[in-house]
């Protein structure tokens, strides 16, 4: 895979990251979700996501067998990377919030991630076309209870409704992350990994994050896909831009620290 | 209007009730009554529980897709821990090693 | 505890004999099935402190997801916490239905647990302040809890009786995790069998009171045995926890913080050094070490979670 090392790396740590972080998330709402029912269903998506990054991970291991073990072993990378070589948007580092946050941020994402999976299927690079049809099974309960939930929140009036439109707000502030470009797109899109960046997806992604919302009138809070691909507030410290390209929040540092706090004690030992 | 109530058994005090069946009636009373000879006259049951099924949510064929598991869920199973047999002979190994060092060591 | 007038009532009501026979023939009792105040209270009090230990007995391993060391880890971690929150599930459901003569819903019981009135296990009021320690809660916690789970798989109550067979299959995974993250801890550095040896030390008091007194035989014990609420006495069952465990401790290289323990070879019983029963009676009566913070943790995710629950059972305004 000499050559291919760059954008592959690129486009595995961004699928692997994205869910890495957004699992270890969810995975914090385990035993404090608003009822009990519910802790199931999200500790279960959570394994998912975190299992998914770890298919992701070991993809990257086979892609780069000669790669140095910090470089490959799907623990190493886990847990002994700094933030600066994380490559997942910052939409999903942001702490958990509310619960209305929680779930328009997953539904945002698994609307993002069901159009990226679909285009990774016609992936020139075979292992991963493969892998995504496995992984998208799994996805579809995501989106399914996304869904549902939205809308029960968007049906509901006074508190959840007023929770509900202020994380549809914060969610679309942090949506063109999703969307960001970086040097390695360019070379993966012409190594046949990807159809086509990351930018390509803001269109649908409108079109459906609009259709969720239409049904609770909130559907004029998603931005236009030109404002997407180019958010004028870049990646400074609080913008949506950056992840991709490793300039991370601190609550990325925050969560790193706590992943990698056992770890990191002793990187040589057996866990 | 007749409509279809889904049918449910318990094959002896304890059990859960399991799925036998549905029958035709007009209202739930009926379809009670006459689940039990339905599915009763033969088999043994102790109790019976019909539901209509309009107030049963079914799974689709494009939910069916996303019931199972398709990733890795060796930790959640007896199969991810075999290693824990290795770890044993290792550790005795070790123990016995290190036993043997202090005998050795003893004057 | 006085009888009440509805006790002396049933105790001439020809139901009871009914009820005794039925029990004596190996039949379950289902929730909507006559049965005695008394035995609707025992069950109803066992199966909640049940329910309630499961949800905080989350909370120990629950604070190490977020930190657990291997991908292989975090994911058994989760799904063990998952589990256990799966487990209060299914015992407050049939909490639930036993106890609606009383009107009480999941809700009011969880509003008694967070405010300090419901009782839970000993256990779950103790710190786990290493990685360890999530490896001696899943090995040992959850190795008592199955002895005392599996004693109750015959239980005449048939809705708990039914859950309990998943709920111990599941246990007995945990406990794999757990003895594979002691195994490992075991046969690692020296840092880590010291983390072992500390986490060990510190969980074995705890241990030892989780299955309660010895019991006396007061009328409401010998009650709950005949009628097969209960079958096991706290001692028959804490006497199988240290056949099963003592000797792997003791193979593994380890110790337990009692010089006293020993099996007597003639009576195959276990002797230990008497573990302070007013530590149990304070713990169980909500003087734990970390039993106030829990309690204000959950009370906390209860209170944020109020607008959810309120918003999913408010049905649309008419459009």
């Amino acid at each position: 895979m000499t050559g291919r090392g760059g954008p592959l790396r690129h486009v595995l740590l961004s699928l692997a990251d994205d869910e890495l972080v957004l699992g270890h998330r969810d995975s914090e709402w385990t035993a404090f979700a608003p009822f009990i029912e519910e802790d199931v269903a999200l500790a279960s998506i959570a394994q998912d996501e975190l299992s998914h990054a770890a298919v992701y991970l070991r993809l990257l291991a086979e892609a780069e067998p000669d790669a140095p073990e910090d470089e490959r072993d799907p623990d190493r990378l886990t847990f002994l990377r700094g933030p600066e070589a994380f490559r997942n948007a910052r939409l999903l580092e942001r702490p958990n919030g509310d619960w209305a946050y929680t779930c328009v941020r997953h539904l945002a994402y698994d609307l993002f991630d069901d159009l990226r999976l679909k285009a990774l299927a016609r992936s020139g690079y075979r292992p991963l076309a493969e892998a995504v049809d496995r992984l998208a099974r799994e996805e579809r309960y995501h989106l399914v209870h996304g869904r549902t939930w939205l809308a029960r929140l968007g049906e509901a009036e006074g508190e959840a409704r007023e929770r509900l439109a202020l994380a549809v707000g914060a969610v679309m502030a942090d949506a063109p992350g999703l969307f960001e470009e970086s040097p390695e797109d360019e070379l993966a899109v012409a190594a046949g990994i990807v159809p086509a960046g990351p930018a390509a997806l803001a269109a649908p992604w409108a079109e459906a994050m609009r259709a969720e919302l239409a049904p609770i009138g909130l559907a004029d809070r998603v931005p236009p896909p030109e404002t997407l691909v180019r958010d004028a507030r870049g990646d400074g410290p609080k913008g949506p831009l950056g992840g991709r390209r490793g300039r991370h929040t601190d609550d990325l540092s925050a969560l790193l620290s706590a992943l990698g706090e056992v770890y990191r004690s002793d990187p040589r030992a057996s866990w | 209007m007749l409509e279809v109530y889904e049918v449910f058994g318990q094959k002896a005090s304890g059990e859960p009730h399991m799925h036998v069946g549905s029958v035709l009636a007009g209202d739930r009373e009926l379809a009670y009554v006459l689940a039990k000879e339905c599915f009763a006259r033969r088999e043994e049951y102790v109790s019976l529980w019909v539901v209509a099924r309009r107030h049963v949510r079914k799974t689709s064929p494009e939910d069916a897709q996303m019931i199972p598991h398709t990733t890795d869920r060796r930790y959640r199973l007896g199969e991810g821990y075999r290693i824990s047999v290795e770890r044993w002979r290792a550790l005795q190994a070790r123990r016995r090693a290190e036993a043997a060092a202090r005998d050795g060591a003893e004057p | 505890m006085a009888q009440t007038e509805v006790e002396r009532t049933e105790a001439e009501d020809p139901r009871l004999r009914e009820f005794e026979a039925r029990i004596e023939r190996g039949e379950k009792i289902e929730a909507d099935d006559w049965m005695p105040e008394e035995y609707r209270r025992q069950c109803l009090r066992l199966i909640l402190t049940h329910a309630n230990s499961e949800i905080m007995g989350a909370l120990p391993e629950g604070e190490w997801i977020t930190r657990a060391p291997t991908l292989h880890r975090k994911l058994a971690v989760l799904a063990k916490v998952q589990d256990e929150i799966g487990h209060a599930q299914l015992i407050y459901r049939v909490a639930e239905d036993l106890a609606q003569p009383y009107g009480k819903t999941r809700e009011d019981f969880i509003e008694d647990l967070v405010a300090g009135r419901a009782k839970f296990h000993n256990v779950f009021s103790y710190p786990a302040p290493t990685w360890a320690d999530v490896g001696v809660i899943a090995w040992l916690v959850d190795g008592a809890a199955l002895v005392t789970q599996s004693s109750l798989l015959e239980t005449s109550y048939g809705p708990y009786a039914r859950i309990l067979k998943r709920i111990c299959a599941e246990e007995a995974i945990h406990l794999k995790h757990g003895e594979d993250i002691v195994l490992t801890l075991a046969g690692g550095t020296e840092a880590q069998r010291a983390m072992l040896q500390g986490a060990l030390d510190r969980w074995w008091r705890p241990l030892l009171h989780f299955f309660g007194p010895p019991d006396e035989v007061s009328p409401n014990t010998a009650r709950a045995m005949r009628w097969r609420i209960r079958l096991k006495s706290n001692e028959e069952m804490r006497q199988q926890f240290l056949s099963r465990y003592v000797p792997k401790i003791w193979g593994m290289g380890f110790t337990v913080p009692d010089p006293g323990l020993r099996r007597d070879e003639a009576t195959g019983r276990w002797e230990y050094s008497d573990p302070d029963w007013d530590e149990f009676w304070r713990v169980v009566k909500g003087d734990g070490p970390l039993t106030a913070k829990r309690l204000a943790l959950r009370r906390l995710s209860h209170e944020e979670g109020r607008w959810v629950r309120e918003a999913l059972a408010r049905p649309k305004a008419a459009a």
